[in-house]
């Protein structure tokens, strides 16, 4: 591995655990409709726009595993999602899609909508908690959209991220 | 496409697919594993620190942004409050003295005093938890173990759910998963204290089981009965806001709002030792309707 690849993993590495700090930190990220997003799944999945689909399956898995801990459920459930997401759009980008904000969008509307409500189907539903379609409307509706609308933040970071430490090399 | 499926790229995810599908088995069967406690040492004190940091920027830009307007209103408030506590004060030492002679005369001891209280600060929210779960910066180093309950100045928060060396994930008392055996200390009618989403989005929990002849009404003080072994007894839970029928059958329930506020709370007590805890906990788990 050359030195600026290093470099630009090591950055990412960083990255997501910054962001799972600001995710997890009380207070720091302000409600909508009373949900939070989590940002660490348009994080990963815009790294893995940039990188190709091995780099981008390690880094949807750090970053999996980093909500798995944060929601202190069962490891490996996010981990699972986000790695094999990832693994496909690192596919993807090299040889199908062009990679653009828009082609960013789709794939945080997509991946962010599947994760979400796997969640719902793994963590309320198969709990038996109750009143399944008004947590489904007022909570996992919301953050889904709130998740896929941080995309463009952390899809211009990476991309800058990229086109820097690409330069360099 | 045959290249494809043979390829090296192909070949790590299928592995990092088998090796999370265990991961999540042991979790699952364990309820504790290696990663997370590896992650719990990186991240529990940087968390502490962003907590801390957040805070304060936030206690700051409160008191900033607060107009002349709203401090007059606020000091205006502040006093009618102070003289209102005044007059409750007189009646609060009319009773201690009555109170200090009734124990005195039972020869009663203090009740709290078989506690061993370990305090602690919240350093963690996920957002994907829809009841107020929240994480704290101690773990079994301070002698944390699952099921202690944890309390604030105001009363029952909610109960130590999973526990690692250095950091607890407590379970508020918002979350279904929550059972508590309780009282109503007005006229000793006793429920079991629960919540679901619609009542935690309101703040709120229920005492179901009520009968149809309950006496239970509004501003009650409801507290923990001590059943089961997980709560000590006589520790505030909240106050009756609205007595209701069960949708379900022809019992009652009554909405409780707790005095602990699951979702603002940053400072907790965790009770790790108490005369009476786990005594019955055996014999009275079940699994019960969430």
């Amino acid at each position: 591995m050359d030195k600026m690849k290093f470099i630009r993993y090591f950055a990412y590495t960083i990255e997501l655990f910054v962001v799972f700090m600001i995710q997890e930190t009380p207070g720091l990220i302000p409600e909508i409709l009373g949900a939070k997003p989590i940002i660490l799944i348009p994080a990963a999945l815009s790294i893995a726009l940039f990188e190709n689909e091995t780099a981008g399956m390690i880094f949807g898995l750090y970053g999996g595993l980093l909500i798995d801990f944060g929601a202190g459920g069962i490891m490996g459930f996010h981990g699972l999602i986000l790695s094999v997401m990832c693994y496909i759009i690192g596919r993807m980008a090299s040889d199908l899609i062009q990679t653009n904000f828009l082609t960013s969008m789709m794939v945080s509307l997509i991946c962010s909508g599947i994760t979400v409500f796997l969640q719902f189907v793994f963590f309320y539903i198969l709990y038996n908690y109750s009143h399944v379609f008004y947590a489904l409307w007022a909570h996992y509706l919301p953050r889904f959209l709130y998740t896929a609308a941080i995309m463009p933040v952390t899809y211009y970071f990476n991309r800058a991220l990229f086109t820097q430490i690409n330069d360099k090399e | 496409m045959k290249n494809y499926f043979n390829s090296a790229s192909f070949k790590v995810m299928v592995t990092i697919v088998f090796v999370m599908f265990c991961l999540m088995l042991y979790t699952a069967s364990t309820n504790s594993c290696v990663v997370s406690n590896l992650f719990g040492l990186a991240a529990t004190p940087m968390q502490k620190v962003s907590t801390v940091v957040t805070n304060n920027a936030s206690a700051t830009a409160k008191s900033a942004a607060r107009s002349v307007d709203e401090l007059e209103a606020e000091n205006e408030a502040l006093k009618k409050q102070v003289s209102e506590l005044n007059k409750k004060l007189v009646k609060y030492y009319s009773y201690q003295q009555e109170n200090a002679q009734l124990r005195k005369f039972l020869e009663l001891k203090n009740e709290n005093q078989d506690f061993k209280p370990v305090s602690a600060a919240v350093i963690g929210r996920d957002p994907s938890n829809l009841f107020n779960d929240f994480q704290i910066d101690k773990g079994t180093l301070y002698g944390i173990s699952v099921n202690d309950p944890v309390i604030t100045e105001d009363g029952v928060i909610g109960w130590i759910s999973s526990v690692n060396s250095s950091y607890s994930r407590v379970t508020s008392i918002l979350s279904p998963d929550t059972k508590i055996s309780a009282i109503d200390k007005v006229n000793r009618d006793s429920g079991v204290v629960s919540s679901d989403i619609k009542l935690a989005d309101r703040g709120l929990v229920k005492l179901s089981y009520l009968a149809a002849d309950t006496t239970v009404k509004a501003g009650d003080i409801v507290v923990t009965n001590g059943l089961g072994g997980m709560f000590p007894r006589d520790l505030p839970i909240g106050k009756v806001t609205e007595v209701k029928y069960s949708p379900y059958d022809v019992s009652l329930y009554a909405e409780i709002k707790p005095f602990a506020d699951a979702k603002t709370v940053r400072d907790v007590m965790v009770i790790t030792s108490f005369e009476g805890q786990g005594q019955v906990l055996k014999d009275t788990t079940s699994t019960e309707d969430k």
